[in-house]
């Protein structure tokens, strides 16, 4: 009876969703925690954009006995021109110099010698020593370094033109000072792309290593709810209530189901809208640097719809497996604990996919993965992209199968009495007493 | 009416009810009378259809309980020995899904709710979340959900725990009435007095066997004791030694 079905649904959903745990757990965190995040992460990165862009380094300069001449004044514009202001240090040795720095609230020093200009007009090799002032070791501090010795770059690169402009008048700089140019193609499926390798697999990469993390966060939390769910039955007695109904066993197993999945289908939503939002928030809307559309590499519906049915296989099965494991203890706690079990197999092939595609693992560990339903998803994850699907689809088949066992195992347990009376406990054993 | 015919059940090597045969007749209040671990839970749950016996039959209004375990769920009403409640729904909302799943009508549900909000004075707290009532509350609601669908056989583990004097009363009058009605009521409990005054006859369950099964003012005569706790005592002390 269908009417039976949906009672249960709505009790399921009840409880749920009254249960202040469970809701903030699922739906409160997902869309309140990844936006403040994202907030937070991308409020600090411009704080740390913004210092940045307005350093101020302190300059000690021996060249010329201290006068500003040719090649250190124009390392001086070079710097001013990428926005890294500077201040004379009025002192004479870099020890005092870096005093002097501290003081004044400078961080980096750099230190001119005394030939730099003379040096550099006879050919020889001019050396800077550039120090820092290291406070907490964070990611500003590493950036602050590179600015400094990137204007020392651009420095390099116009005395190279200038010197081989003397003898090739005429040639455009970027072309004396890069003889030879490298351009990067990808070749996907025999056909060429017009996008550096690196990028393209940054870009897929990226997106390859996030679902399965969020894939796995979202099966493990609709497990753990579900097998809650049955223990909490179980501890309260309330299935004795539900089993001296008269209706058919299998409904109560399908209704608590159903209502986890209902629930699971809105955590996967904020989860998505929360995660969407911390991402934007921490790339600024960039965090995608190619647009897969135009190069015709973006997921087809097929290949989305294969996902999803992968998805919702191993929803099933986690959640029969979820009920099936819970179902033979005697209380949440247990539950929770016997749980723990299921965490491996789910854990597995999401990490060892994200660093290494299947195909180039052990035949035994590739065997091991293939036995485990929730390997498919990932794959299918990675499929969007390669849009190589026929693993996955068999993969679907195995899932169908797998699945199908634990439900009729589950359907069996709970038409057996062994739902009431298996009493599997953790860190301690009682006597039974039956009254 | 209700029959147990030489019911046996065991857990493992544990056994729980050894040969157990009793009969509860139409407009009869029968009483298990034990101490805790005297299998008269696990008979009820044999009755209730949630536990399988080990061998023997029982029959609840002339049905198999193992082969027909539906048809007999439809017959009666079950009380857990502990208020077996969802925390997180009111008692209206869990009396109605009761009702829904035992597929009443819902104005027959709307009425028979109004009617046990009164008789049980649950007025106050129908509308309020499980999780916040009290030992006698819970005891209440438990009790309307056995009683919901005016079942032919009432099935009560322990129905007075957790009352106060006041409430233990009105349930026992209720219970009689109920059964003066025409219909059964199997109940269990390990305190003698209420067996004394509300059950027509009842059995004295020890160790997964009857020891004696009577009217408690012919078990009484028959032992020649002052009262059901002192035959009581006479009958389950020497089983003990």
């Amino acid at each position: 009876m269908p009417s039976h079905l949906l009672n249960i649904v709505k009790k399921e959903l009840l409880e749920i969703f009254r249960d202040p745990r469970l809701f903030i757990g699922m739906v409160i965190v997902p869309i309140l925690v990844f936006p403040l995040m994202g907030f937070t992460v991308g409020t600090s990165m411009e704080a740390s954009q913004k210092q940045l862009e307005q350093m101020e380094v302190g300059v000690l300069s021996y060249d010329n006995n201290g006068t500003l001449s040719n090649y250190s004044f124009v390392l001086l514009a070079i710097m001013r021109t990428q926005n890294i202001s500077w201040r004379s240090a009025p002192v004479d040795t870099p020890t005092d110099g870096i005093s002097w720095c501290i003081a004044n609230n400078l961080t980096v020093l750099v230190v001119i010698p005394a030939n730099f200009s003379e040096r550099i007009d006879t050919g020889e090799s001019a050396r800077l020593e550039v120090f820092q002032v290291l406070v907490d070791y964070g990611f500003t501090e590493s950036a602050i370094s590179s600015r400094v010795v990137g204007a020392v770059d651009t420095f390099n690169k116009a005395v190279t033109a200038s010197r081989l402009h003397a003898t090739y008048p005429g040639v455009p700089s970027e072309e004396l000072l890069v003889p030879a140019q490298v351009k990067s193609q990808s070749v996907v499926k025999g056909e060429i792309k017009d996008v550096d390798p690196n990028t393209l697999v940054a870009t897929i990469s990226m997106s390859s290593i996030m679902m399965p993390v969020v894939i796995m966060i979202l099966i493990i939390m609709a497990a753990q709810l579900a097998a809650t769910s049955v223990a909490m039955e179980k501890e309260q007695k309330t299935m004795e209530v539900l089993l001296s109904l008269p209706i058919k066993r299998i409904y109560i197993l399908i209704g608590k189901l159903a209502g986890v999945i209902v629930v699971s289908l809105i955590a996967t939503l904020t989860y998505i809208v929360g995660f969407s939002y911390y991402m934007t928030s921490i790339t600024g809307g960039a965090g995608v640097s190619l647009d897969l559309n135009a190069l015709g590499m973006s997921p087809e519906p097929v290949g989305y719809a294969i996902m999803v049915a992968s998805l919702f296989l191993s929803f099933i099965t986690a959640l029969s497996l979820a009920v099936l494991l819970a179902a033979y203890t005697k209380d949440v706690r247990s539950a929770q604990s016997l749980m723990g079990l299921m965490y491996m197999p789910l854990m597995i092939p999401t990490i060892v996919l994200m660093f290494a595609p299947l195909d180039v693992l052990p035949t035994s560990l590739q065997a091991v993965l293939y036995a485990i339903p929730f390997t498919y998803p990932i794959l299918a994850s990675h499929a969007l992209y390669t849009k190589e699907y026929f693993v996955v689809l068999i993969g679907i088949i195995y899932q169908v199968a797998f699945t199908a066992a634990i439900l009729w195992l589950a359907t069996r347990l709970f038409a057996s009495e062994k739902v009431l009376t298996a009493k599997l406990e953790f860190g301690r054993k009682r006597k039974r007493i039956v009254e | 009416m209700l029959a147990v015919q030489n019911l046996t059940k065991n857990f493992g090597k544990v056994v729980a009810v050894y040969d157990l045969s009793f009969e509860v007749r139409p407009g009869e209040v029968f009483g298990l009378l034990g101490t805790n671990g005297a299998g008269k839970t696990t008979t009820m749950k044999i009755l209730a259809t949630l536990l399988k016996p080990t061998a023997g039959k029982a029959f609840v209004d002339g049905i198999d309980v193992l082969k027909y375990p539906t048809e007999v769920k439809r017959r009666i009403g079950y009380l857990p020995e502990t208020p077996a409640l969802y925390e997180k729904l009111t008692a209206r909302e869990f009396l109605q899904m009761l009702g829904s799943l035992r597929e009443m009508e819902p104005i027959a549900l709307r009425k028979r709710l109004g009617y046990l909000e009164k008789a049980l004075e649950m007025g106050e707290f129908l509308d309020l979340e499980i999780g916040t009532y009290s030992k006698g509350m819970r005891q209440r609601a438990a009790f309307a959900s056995a009683v919901l669908h005016e079942p032919p056989v009432l099935i009560l583990d322990e129905p007075t725990s957790g009352l106060d004097p006041r409430f233990a009363k009105l349930v026992k009058g209720w219970v009689r009435d109920y059964a003066r009605g025409g219909r059964t009521v199997l109940m269990s409990t390990h305190v003698t007095e209420i067996a004394e005054s509300l059950c027509d006859r009842t059995a004295i369950i020890d160790r997964g066997q009857i020891a004696a099964l009577d009217a408690p003012a012919a078990l009484k005569e028959r032992l020649g004791a002052a009262t059901l706790e002192d035959a009581f005592v006479q009958l389950v002390e020497p089983r003990r030694k």
